[in-house]
């Protein structure tokens, strides 16, 4: 098993964003994580990179316990977070970021060089020598995934790699993501995009004000009626 | 005498270089304004002072130096800002904690000199002179020089060519996700610090060599420069301090050359009013960054 | 309940205290000098010595028999409010019977209001004579720089005869101000005008664009207006810069021991008048700097020399003012001293009617190191 959550807690600024959530991941699966603003999605994979520290509860990576593991840490394990809004380094050049990557590879080996992500993404071998800031949000994007990809990722978490993109765009991210995952790569995709995200996964769970609400396959949330009123968006809402 | 003021302005500005630059890599990289980089160049001078009493030879106490205030520069760090970085009050705190490093510092170099300005023994550095044409310098300004702009040289090609430069530059750029990529936050604040540090140290040796005078106050007027060194260079910006400093240096001695000398302090701080009313950035500040307090 | 204690503790203690014999008793001095910031070269020999001036004199029973000095050393942090502070303390809490206080008189003529609030006499070595005016109670130990530097300048007039005077001094510090007028206006007023004058900070160090602008002046000789490290910094970039190595040079009061171990064999040939020469064989200044030396590891400077002296006149003025000493006898006292002994100029201070002392400063001229009286 790549990850396995068990009962964990945490709070953010005083709140308690999440209440006891168990998952698990297996090796080679795309698994997506939906719900609401603010029902927990970013905590509990702030918790899973070491940014915010559990209040309870077990993460075990890959056979070893994570939680209170600091996150370069982390990430020098193989989990790799791609966070919300890219978080490019604007200062350093496509390349440099590309570079920075490679650090929490550490000793292990990776399938991904700066020729493989170039391959995947064509438009960062272009840009190589600009700086991160002048990108475009997609090409952030793809320069925040092909970042992660530089460090050998045994998972990787995704955090709304969609937002702020257009349809297009949005598709291309999803294509290289789907052909990262068939290529073997674990990843877990949280989504606001509940559709799309549950479109290019086979399993997805559903988190409530910091509770697991649902959890199942993928095609199953898709028609379930009470996911399509909140989060699918196809019936008019009350 | 042009010629003999221009080549006066470079040493002195490399050596304003030298001592804003360290100054500049704390402020671009964690957003603080560390007041005790005076102290921490202060006690470079005061290591190197005292390596040389105790008979070392003038290179080790170089290096002594720099190794010793690079650690000063880092025990600044624990004590005085490490502390309140969780407070969320890290850019104004720190200004305030870093004024209370100093004065330990200072208090402490002035203990060990009993308030007295201490000088490097006469025989230290070979005291010598040559002339071309109009122009006369000393072989103490020539090492100066070249020592500046290797170390200079050696911090350009670590900052933008290796991968630890990388990892600073990404800590300075957004700590949480440099974190997320591998970088570990506190081996890149332990670098930056004893960087800033060495480099404050080996200045404070330049200085106490050339001008005679190992002072425990010594570190305030070039604090005092480096501010404007910064500002002017944009701040944060490393190329901008280098440059920064060398065109004050000139600047300066040529003002001291052919105007009162009484005006020259009123003159700088004029330029460099001007030069804010007409670039706010500073020279070399991009355009885009938000300067101050508001930047994340 | 804490405040119940402590009431109870005071109340014992003064049952204690009263218990002892009337004759012993304590006379405080109060020390109030710039330990830190930029004027602790001067405070803080001038306390050193105050404290082993103090010691001394209990030792030898100066007040007789039982009798003692007590010392309250305070920082005055170079800071008017820090002042005000410690007045009010030394007058109010302490009950001390005169002050010594510190060397910026721009600060003493700042305070001097206050002690005529306070009335308590206090004792101090501005460098000018304007606190004088501001307060009866304020007092010089040294005389004015300016009148130090008159026999300097006439000196110079009569035996050096400069023809290519330049003249460099501190803008930010009154005192280096009035003493280079008090040397340049006489000499101008002999002919003898300046061909270069310059000025700089009290914290400056880098004098290299100076120095060469000074040095194509080709002067034949220099003024200096700073104090003695900085001074002596001064002349080795002049020298470095190209000056003449015969170069004249002319110096303020407070040139030493500093001035001599920072500069070497550059600063021959300086000529200054002197409160302190460290190479008396006047006993007591013998025997002031072995003691000195002995406690503090390093010889006592010019400052050094001025604190003790301060401590003894203080001193005789409490003796004069036996039985029964108050602050207005004390003042009185000094107003009224006439050879009292001290370690500056010729050993013995009088008190004169403009209440700037007498104490025959010298003029002094290095050579090998060493300052020796000029011919």
């Amino acid at each position: 098993m790549m990850l396995e959550v068990k009962d964990l807690a945490a709070a953010y600024s005083g709140i308690e964003a999440l209440r006891g959530v168990s998952l698990h991941i297996e090796q080679g699966e795309m698994v997506a994580l939906i719900g609401a603003n603010g029902a927990g999605k970013s905590t509990l994979l702030n918790c899973l990179s070491g940014t915010v520290r559990a209040k309870r509860g077990s993460i075990r990576f890959d056979g070893s316990e994570i939680v209170g593991t600091r996150p370069h840490r982390v990430s020098r394990m193989g989990l790799l977070h791609v966070p919300e809004g890219r978080q490019i380094l604007f200062e350093l050049t496509v390349e440099e970021n590309l570079l920075l990557g490679e650090l929490a590879r550490g000793s292990r080996t990776s399938d991904y060089g700066l020729s493989e992500v170039f391959k995947l993404f064509p438009i960062l071998q272009e840009r190589r020598l600009q700086r991160g800031g002048t990108l475009s949000g997609g090409q952030q994007q793809m320069l925040a995934i092909g970042r992660a990809l530089m460090g050998g990722p045994k998972l990787l978490l995704l955090d709304e790699p969609s937002l702020g993109l257009s349809p297009i765009i949005t598709d291309q991210v999803f294509d290289a993501l789907q052909a990262l995952n068939a290529a073997g790569l674990t990843i877990l995709l949280v989504e606001q995009n509940a559709n799309r995200a549950l479109q290019v996964t086979k399993r997805a769970y559903l988190l409530e004000h910091g509770e697991l609400a649902y959890q199942g396959n993928s095609a199953d949330l898709l028609h379930d009626e009470k996911v399509i009123a909140h989060y699918l968006g196809h019936l008019p809402s009350a | 005498m042009i010629a003999q003021q221009l080549v006066n302005g470079i040493v002195t500005g490399s050596v304003y270089a030298l001592f804003a630059l360290g100054f500049t890599l704390i402020f671009g990289t964690f957003k603080i304004l560390n007041l005790a980089h005076a102290g921490v160049f202060m006690s470079g001078a005061f290591i190197g002072y005292f390596a040389v009493l105790n008979g070392l030879p003038l290179w080790l106490a170089l290096v002594l130096a720099m190794i010793g205030s690079g650690l000063i520069s880092y025990i600044v760090e624990l004590g005085a800002f490490a502390t309140i970085r969780g407070s969320g009050q890290i850019e104004f705190g720190a200004l305030i904690s870093s004024i209370g490093a100093n004065l330990c510092l200072m208090s402490l170099g002035q203990r060990l000199s009993n308030t007295k300005v201490l000088r490097f023994p006469f025989e230290t550095f070979p005291v010598e002179f040559y002339e071309f044409g109009p122009v006369r310098f000393s072989f103490l300004q020539v090492i100066i020089l070249l020592v500046v702009v290797v170390l200079l040289m050696a911090m350009m090609f670590y900052l933008y060519k290796t991968s630890f430069g990388r990892q600073i530059r990404a800590v300075s750029g957004n700590e949480r996700v440099a974190s997320l990529l591998g970088v570990n936050p506190g081996l890149v604040y332990f670098q930056t610090f004893f960087i800033s540090g060495a480099l404050a140290g080996v200045a404070g040796i330049m200085i106490g060599l050339s001008f005679n005078s190992i002072h425990f106050y010594m570190g305030e007027p070039y604090l005092l420069k480096a501010f404007v060194v910064v500002v002017l260079g944009g701040l944060g910006s490393v190329h901008g301090a280098v440059v920064a400093g060398m065109l004050l240096g000139i600047f300066q001695n040529l003002a001291v050359a052919y105007l009162p000398s009484a005006l020259t302090e009123t003159i700088i701080y004029g330029l460099l009013f001007v030069v804010l009313l007409v670039k706010p950035s500073g020279l070399f500040g991009s355009e885009g960054v938000q300067v101050g307090v508001a930047r994340r | 309940m804490r405040g119940i204690s402590k009431l109870r503790g005071l109340l014992l203690a003064g049952a204690v205290l009263g218990s002892f014999p009337v004759a012993a008793a304590e006379y405080t001095i109060a020390s109030v000098k710039a330990l830190t910031g930029p004027l602790a070269f001067v405070g803080v020999p001038e306390a050193n010595a105050v404290k082993m001036a103090v010691d001394e004199l209990n030792a030898s029973n100066y007040l007789g028999a039982g009798n003692s000095i007590k010392l309250v050393s305070n920082d005055d942090q170079n800071d008017r409010a820090q002042i005000t502070t410690l007045l009010t303390r030394a007058a109010k809490v302490d009950n001390a019977l005169i002050v010594l206080g510190g060397a910026n008189s721009v600060l003493m003529i700042a305070v001097a209001p206050l002690l005529n609030d306070l009335q308590i006499p206090m004792i101090s070595t501005a460098q000018t004579a304007a606190p004088l005016a501001a307060s009866k109670w304020y007092l010089k130990v040294t005389a004015s720089s300016e009148l130090q530097v008159a026999p300097l300048a006439q000196y110079a007039i009569d035996k050096i005869k400069p023809q290519r005077l330049a003249a460099i001094w501190g803008r930010d510090n009154d005192g280096h101000i009035n003493n280079m007028k008090a040397f340049m206006g006489p000499l101008a007023a002999k002919g003898f005008k300046p061909i270069a004058e310059e000025t700089i900070l009290i914290s400056d160090t880098d004098f290299g664009a100076l120095s060469t602008k000074i040095a194509a002046a080709k002067p034949d000789a220099v003024w200096l207006g700073a104090n003695a490290a900085q001074a002596a910094n001064l002349v080795i970039q002049l020298k470095q810069a190209g000056v003449s190595s015969n170069v004249v040079l002319f110096g303020t009061a407070g040139l030493g021991v500093d001035y001599l171990k920072v500069g070497g064999k550059a600063v021959e040939n300086t000529y200054f008048s002197i409160d302190y020469n460290d190479q008396s064989t006047n006993p007591m200044n013998v025997r002031f700097a072995q003691n000195y030396q002995k406690r503090f590891n390093t010889p006592p400077d010019n400052w050094a020399a001025v604190g003790y002296s301060e401590t003894m006149i203080a001193a005789r003025a409490i003796k004069d003012s036996m039985p029964n000493p108050t602050r207005e006898k004390v003042l009185d006292a000094i107003m009224k001293m006439k050879g009292a002994d001290v370690v500056l100029g010729g050993g013995k201070w009088t008190q004169k009617a403009d209440r700037i002392p007498e104490y025959g400063p010298a003029v002094m001229v290095v050579r090998n190191n060493k300052p020796v009286p000029a011919q």
